[in-house]
């Protein structure tokens, strides 16, 4: 699924691992989700989204919409 | 003490198979120190012990799991069992085991797996369906 994970994460400065532990996960799971191969549950997504203050839609685009 | 996430989840499965690891010897240790070889009410207590404390620790550190891990470990453990028995059924047929002991642990072993692995998966079908089948919705 595409997403603007990457570019909100270096807007803030910020490394994987510094995201990652931050929303206490893994930095394989930010990897992954970085590289559109593993779509987040939706908690993560909205855990994500409240991280960087966004709607879940600007973070994780809807395809379908 | 870690500071990372990654690096909590090192520590709690180092301590997962650690405690387990020691559980065991402490057992076994028991087991000779009380003269028991083999079987037995003893060694009963003590593996349902052991593996007591292995199931606590097992749910503590699938909760800890984000749910990208928790796919992989599905992940991994069907597709390994699958291969696993695969493995094991062709070397049983090539060795020519077919009658022996030993395919009577491994198909034990299997049936037991699979019980319960269908049980299981029972309980998740009720469960995703917050178990309305009892309440009769």
């Amino acid at each position: 699924m595409k997403n603007g994970l990457r570019s909100y994460r270096t807007k803030l400065g910020m490394s994987q691992l510094e995201l990652a532990d931050a929303i206490e996960v893994t930095r394989q799971s930010i990897i992954a989700i970085e590289a559109e191969k593993y779509d987040p549950s939706l908690p993560m997504a909205y855990r994500l989204a409240a991280y960087f203050e966004v709607p879940v839609e600007t973070l994780f685009p809807n395809p379908w919409r | 003490m870690p500071r990372t996430y990654s690096e909590k989840m090192t520590r709690r499965a180092v301590i997962f198979v650690v405690v387990t690891l020691v559980a065991a010897f402490i057992a076994k240790a028991l087991m000779r120190l009380w003269g028991v070889n083999d079987g037995g009410w003893i060694a009963f207590g003590l593996m349902l012990s052991a593996f007591a404390v292995f199931f606590v620790l097992a749910v503590k550190f699938w909760q800890s799991l984000d749910d990208m891990q928790r796919q992989g470990q599905a992940w991994s453990w069907y597709w390994g069992s699958i291969v696993s028995t695969a493995i094991i059924g062709c070397w049983i047929a090539g060795a020519g085991l077919g009658k022996s002991d030993f395919t009577k642990g491994v198909g034990t072993l299997l049936i037991l797996q699979l019980g319960c692995s269908l049980l299981l998966q029972g309980f998740w079908w009720l469960k995703g369906r917050s178990f309305s089948f009892w309440s009769g919705e």
